[in-house]
């Protein structure tokens, strides 16, 4: 008797449901607005992005960074068209990164600071240039 | 009803007891096998002692920079560094001065605007650095930019960068030369494959004299990179009155040569 009614119940509600929504669906085909409050709505084409400007990470080495190695990792990331220059006081590389626009190479350093240079130039002529300061010392304090 | 109740009342029960006789028995574990007080302090002891070594190690670190001096007293020396910040730098009984014309310098040596390295431990905290070693460096001059005159009798080149700063670049016979080409690399190059609106990238001095010239260490020339857009290489784009003054070779310059 308890299963029936709640049956019911749910047979009930599921009536409803469909019967309200019909008369929804009916209220809103027969509805029409007045042109005086209809607007046109133009969709312009998007202007065109601006050309990528040229861009340079450096993930290695870190700024400031102490080495005990006279060898460093040179490791970043740019445009894919760019040629990138690294330069230290004693070694210099130019290189072109990956498909992906990242670079990976090493340069040699001297004792104690050294600047490395490090730029990337777009195959348009745009630069970026990025210094990094590494030390290279094995005192141990 | 009745039974859902009663079922209810016995989980509860059923789940109380089985908690106290795992506490029971985790308490009963620990009387079991008790630690020694001597051993646990050491232990304690040794723990503390980890603890602020990592906490010592996480707030310094060893760290290098460069600066030119803008203040200085026995204790602490400011520098302002290549990007204009400011940094303050510790000094103590233990920092060493080093230059590599004069064995005797040391503090009472810096004056401002002397250039400096600094080696030492950086405390992330106070961010200021324990110098260990201070050295007296010369840092080199890097241009990237076209170069707009050459002057072939004289080895010099005038380069302009992408600020219109002009700087003439004097070749001597330590100059490195090199060029980038795509298909085989960086490779050797000379003064004499040097031309005029070519990409240029030079390592060098800045002469002590006139802060316009700077002795060449390393050239790399990039004839197939198209010149920074920013850099004017107009023919008229030579600063009023910029001349190339020819070298005797011993550094003394003869008679001026203008551009027409």
């Amino acid at each position: 008797m308890r299963k029936e009614k709640i049956v019911l119940a749910f047979i009930a509600v599921a009536v409803g449901l469909i019967f309200a929504g019909g008369a929804f669906y009916f209220y809103q085909t027969t509805k029409s607005l007045p042109d005086s409050k209809q607007k046109t709505v133009t969709v312009k084409n998007p202007s065109p992005t601006p050309e990528e400007t040229i861009f340079l990470t450096i993930s290695e080495p870190s700024d400031e960074k102490v080495l005990d190695k006279k060898v460093v990792n040179v490791i970043g990331k740019t445009k894919t068209d760019a040629t990138i220059i690294i330069v230290t006081k004693s070694d210099q590389q130019v290189i072109k990164p990956t498909a992906i626009g990242s670079f990976s190479t090493t340069v040699n350093i001297e004792d104690g600071q050294n600047i490395i240079r490090i730029t990337a130039i777009s195959a348009n002529g745009e630069e970026k240039t990025v210094e990094k300061i590494v030390t290279f010392s094995t005192e141990e304090f | 009803m009745k039974k859902a109740l009663f079922f209810c009342l016995i989980l509860c029960l059923l789940l109380t007891i089985n908690s106290s006789v795992y506490a029971i028995s985790e308490e009963s574990t620990e009387t079991e096998s008790p630690t020694p007080t001597v051993k646990k302090n050491q232990l304690d002891d040794l723990k503390s002692r980890i603890a602020s070594k990592v906490a010592q190690l996480k707030l310094t670190e060893k760290k290098g920079t460069i600066g030119t001096v803008t203040d200085i007293s026995d204790t602490q020396i400011t520098i302002s560094e290549m990007n204009e910040n400011q940094r303050f730098i510790d000094l103590d009984e233990l920092t060493k001065f080093n230059s590599p014309s004069d064995k005797s310098f040391g503090v009472s040596d810096l004056k401002k605007g002397t250039t400096i390295g600094i080696l030492g431990i950086y405390n992330k905290q106070s961010r200021r650095i324990l110098a260990r070693e201070i050295n007296l460096i010369t840092i080199p001059k890097f241009i990237n930019g076209a170069v707009i005159l050459i002057n072939k009798k004289e080895f010099s080149l005038i380069v302009v960068d992408k600020d219109q700063k002009q700087t003439t670049v004097d070749i001597e016979n330590i100059t490195k030369t090199y060029s980038y080409d795509k298909s085989s690399g960086l490779i050797k190059s000379g003064f004499s494959k040097i031309e005029e609106n070519t990409n240029i990238v030079v390592v060098g001095y800045e002469n002590k004299e006139d802060n316009k010239r700077i002795t060449a260490s390393t050239i790399i020339l990039l004839p197939q990179i198209p010149i920074n857009p920013k850099i004017n290489i107009a023919t008229d784009a030579l600063e009023k009155g910029a001349t190339i003054v020819p070298s005797t070779g011993s550094g003394k310059k003869l008679t001026p040569i203008t551009k027409d």
